[in-house]
């Protein structure tokens, strides 16, 4: 069967093995550690957006997830609001934050670009860390309420790893919508050649920060759906280093398609927890991974692959008939 | 009025902390055009040296200074062959050497920490520790040694940079690597020089600050991103820039300090940052590209 | 029927005169060349056609509409298109990634509409992928090359390209900047065929171009800089025997 079926049933195949993972794997740690990943996964797909197909680099995804998480959290606890209205709420108010915050800073580039984003996450925290009662301050907040869907509690880790799941799924699904479309061309080609993209009509800017006020959404989601996994929020969770661990993710797994998010999500999280006893070591070693990949796999480890498959198949060079050939298809 | 001037003396003399640093990011980025994370960390290193070869070793000052220094230089020009380099042979963009910056600057801290532990260290001043009184004021010897230190070396700087043959060399190097090599240049050894330079500068700025401040891991995070803030807001790419962005960020903070909230000088020193970046991010003096 | 009218048109970069007065027309439906020794100031007056570059004074006025400082992306709107001197294609994306891109003005689809992939943005890309595929066979680039990453291709390839990328807004005036830079003698006759092709379905073409022997075979017209200066203009042939041409050519060292 051609490639394309031949993905969607590796893809029917793979989520039909992830709804019986729970079922077989009744640990609940691995389950949770499993959950936690399906979160990554979608903060990391839109970090994904705005490096791998825009081409800004950010340092902020902490402060989407912190402001999904904490919005979510007190909404559930101070208004009537059923907890994925929530939800959708801390993901939308991220995405609005993200897209004001972007807007002053899509003129710069790189280094400075990093600087302001690195400013947001750190903003952010402070507020989370400095809102007295509000925010529980230092303290948190804890006893946030579970999900409940048409009467139905997730209250343990594995019912809730399929609301994860879903989420993934869905968040996934638009991410490849996106990324299809014109507008993910034109994130594409301002990341490529931002000049030539200014002089076909696209407006760099405005595209810069759409990118930005996608990403904010699915940090956003990914907080929430955090908060009410875990039940507790403090500023603790939601520092640069964690940035820095999301960043490491994309870079590792690869940018600039579905599978890398995923990839560098499942391998650095088992990595943390693998490498729980070394303590101080491990940031060195994420370090290390982080230049590592810049110098021997710019693309990371889904980028390394693909090249390695598409060197399999390389296409024929043109012949001479070829290229005088302007009559028709070859 | 005492109190105004001895703040004012006090932010000139944190501000130049943050001049040497911020002369570093400068002298990089004219260098190669390169943007760097890590600047931070060396002075981390250079504060570490200072305990090192001072305290633990328990070499004359001079010699452990020194010792400081040469090692430092060894390591930006060892980061530059190592890492730097390597990346843009390989083609590397702008943003692939933040982020490597990036990372090195955690392997960095968290290496630093790995070895000498997280609390803090105490290094005993040459000069003593006791204020002096000049004119109404208290001054910490050490601190006045380090304003003096730092316009010596900006001076010292400016005319290695444009008076003497290897400075002459370097610029060359920066500006236009294929002629700078057919003119005989060894644009390698050009080039690790210069991140040389500016890491020594970094790690004099460490080893200067580590008997006021002590020594510890985390001191080159808000260090770093105030060196960078003193760069920026001079104009990235001037070293007159860095110095004056320097003062002017050391003032900001001891006059937030003082008249505000010490918790609160951080963050408007960040905001100052941002407000710069946002509004004018070629920086308040010079001309420089930092934009898309 | 005239299609562009430049007016007296100069640029000055700090008392340099780059362009002096050019004045000229390029006639709906032909090839028209722009020539001259190098420094002549043909890049430059392309770019105040293209919307690079802001005229010091004088005027350009396209399809009836004088274009002043209007930027690129609004004269991309208007029916202009451009290559460049140095390849400027989006090397990580496809072939025909590339041609769908460089159709962005053409297309509509907003942020909801893609992100749900609703059917009005299907029926869009589709269109837009169909219409880079037709584009594609213009040019001659064979479908097996569609999903190849841009920098895959070897330079002829790419510059055709670039040609196809331009064509993909629809333009009326296609702005060819030295396409033939690089190519080797079979290339360059794919191009000036390629070149004729787009021009017999109705697309206008200016191009600057060193290489004489293409200019004179694929031109109608032929307008000649020197100096920033209009020194001849008319058929290649009366270019070529005009004594001015020869001599500014000659005078240092011919082409």
């Amino acid at each position: 069967m051609d490639t394309k079926n031949r993905t969607r049933l590796f893809m029917v195949a793979l989520i039909a093995a992830l709804c019986a993972f729970p079922m077989v794997v009744t640990n609940s740690y691995i389950l949770l550690i499993a959950t936690l990943i399906g979160i990554y996964i979608i903060v990391n797909s839109g970090l994904d957006i705005v490096y791998g197909y825009s081409g800004q680099i950010t340092l902020g995804q902490a402060g989407f997830y912190a402001i999904g998480a904490y919005t979510s959290a007190l909404l559930s606890m101070h208004t009537g609001l059923p907890v994925i209205l929530c939800m959708i709420c801390g993901g939308l108010l991220a995405s609005f934050l993200g897209m004001l915050i972007a807007i002053p800073s899509v003129k710069l580039v790189h280094h400075f670009l990093a600087m302001v984003t690195i400013g947001f996450g750190e903003i952010v925290r402070l507020l989370a860390l400095n809102g007295g009662e509000l925010t529980g301050a230092a303290d948190g907040i804890p006893f946030i309420p579970k999900l409940s869907l048409f009467g139905f509690t997730f209250d343990t880790t594995g019912r809730y790893f399929y609301v994860v799941l879903g989420a993934v799924i869905i968040m996934l699904i638009l991410k490849q919508n996106l990324v299809r479309s014109r507008i993910g061309r034109a994130f594409r080609s301002v990341r490529d050649n931002a000049d030539a993209a200014a002089a076909f009509g696209l407006n760099v800017r405005r595209l810069k920060v759409t990118a930005f006020t996608v990403e904010g959404f699915y940090g956003g989601l990914g907080g929430a759906l955090y908060a009410h996994l875990v039940g507790f929020i403090s500023p603790e969770t939601f520092t640069l280093q964690q940035s820095v661990l999301f960043l490491t993710m994309v870079l590792l797994g690869g940018s600039g398609n579905l599978w890398g998010p995923i990839i560098g999500s499942v391998l650095i999280s088992i990595m943390f927890e693998v490498l729980q006893p070394l303590g101080q070591a491990q940031m060195a070693i994420y370090g290390a991974i982080i230049m590592g990949v810049m110098l021997f796999m710019p693309h990371g480890i889904w980028g390394a692959v693909s090249t390695q498959a598409a060197r399999v198949g390389r296409r024929a060079p043109m012949t001479e008939a070829e290229a005088l050939d302007t009559k028709g298809r070859s | 009025m005492q109190f105004f001037i001895q703040l004012a003396a006090g932010g000139l003399m944190v501000g130049a902390i943050y001049a040497l640093v911020g002369m570093g990011y400068s002298l990089i980025y004219r260098a190669s055009g390169l943007l760097t994370f890590a600047q931070g960390e060396y002075f981390m290193l250079g504060a570490f040296g200072i305990y090192t070869f001072f305290v633990l070793f328990d070499l004359p000052y001079p010699i452990a200074v020194i010792a400081v220094l040469l090692t430092m230089v060894g390591v930006g020009f060892a980061s530059e062959k190592l890492l730097i380099g390597p990346l843009l042979r390989r083609g590397a963009g702008p943003i692939h050497i933040v982020i490597a910056t990036i990372g090195l600057s955690i392997f960095l801290l968290n290496t630093a920490m790995m070895i000498w532990g997280s609390q803090g260290f105490h290094v005993p001043s040459t000069l003593g520790d006791m204020p002096v009184r000049i004119a109404d004021v208290y001054l910490v010897p050490q601190n006045m040694a380090i304003v003096v230190i730092m316009f010596a070396l900006m001076i010292a700087l400016h005319i290695f940079m444009n008076k003497s043959r290897l400075g002459t060399t370097l610029r060359a190097a920066a500006q236009d690597k294929m002629a700078a090599a057919a003119l005989g240049i060894n644009v390698s050894l050009a080039v690790g020089l210069t991140w040389g330079i500016a890491v020594g500068l970094a790690g004099a700025a460490g080893l200067l600050i580590a008997p006021i401040y002590g020594v510890s891991a985390h001191m080159g995070l808000l260090v770093g991103l105030k060196g960078f803030a003193a760069a920026v807001i001079g104009g990235y790419g001037s070293i007159y820039g860095a110095v004056v962005g320097g003062l002017l960020v050391g003032l900001v903070e001891t006059f937030t300090s003082g008249y505000i909230d010490s918790t609160m000088k951080d963050v408007i020193v960040f905001a100052f940052l941002l407000a710069v970046l946002f509004f004018k991010p070629t920086g308040l003096l010079a001309n420089d590209m930092l934009e898309d | 029927m005239t299609l562009l009218d430049i007016d007296r048109l100069t640029k000055t970069f700090s008392g340099l005169r780059a362009v002096d007065e050019a004045t000229f027309c390029v006639n709906a439906g032909t090839v028209h060349a722009l020539i001259g020794p190098n420094g002549a100031g043909k890049t430059t007056l392309f770019g105040m056609v293209s919307g690079a570059i802001r005229p010091t004074s004088g005027r350009v006025v396209f399809d009836g509409v004088e274009l002043g400082n209007r930027p690129p992306h609004e004269r991309s709107l208007l029916g202009i298109a451009r290559t460049f001197q140095q390849i400027s294609l989006w090397r990580e994306m496809s072939v025909i990634e590339n041609v769908m891109a460089g159709r962005y003005v053409r297309t509509k689809a907003g942020l909801a509409a893609c992100l749900l992939g609703l059917p009005s943005a299907r029926r869009e890309q589709r269109e837009t992928k169909d219409r880079a595929r037709d584009i594609l066979e213009q040019v001659g680039l064979p479908e097996r090359l569609d999903n190849e990453l841009a920098r895959a291709l070897s330079y002829g390839e790419q510059r055709i390209l670039e040609i196809a990328r331009a064509l993909a807004s629809d333009p009326k005036l296609l702005l060819l900047d030295e396409p033939a830079a690089g190519l080797n003698p079979t290339e360059k006759a794919r191009l000036s065929e390629t070149i004729r092709k787009i021009c017999g379905v109705g697309v206008t073409v200016l191009i600057v171009e060193h290489d004489m022997k293409l200019v004179m075979g694929l031109a109608d017209r032929v307008t000649v800089l020197d100096h920033g200066q209009k020194i001849a203009e008319g058929s290649p042939a009366d270019v070529q025997s005009d004594e001015s041409v020869i001599e500014a050519y000659l005078g240092r060292g011919a082409t």
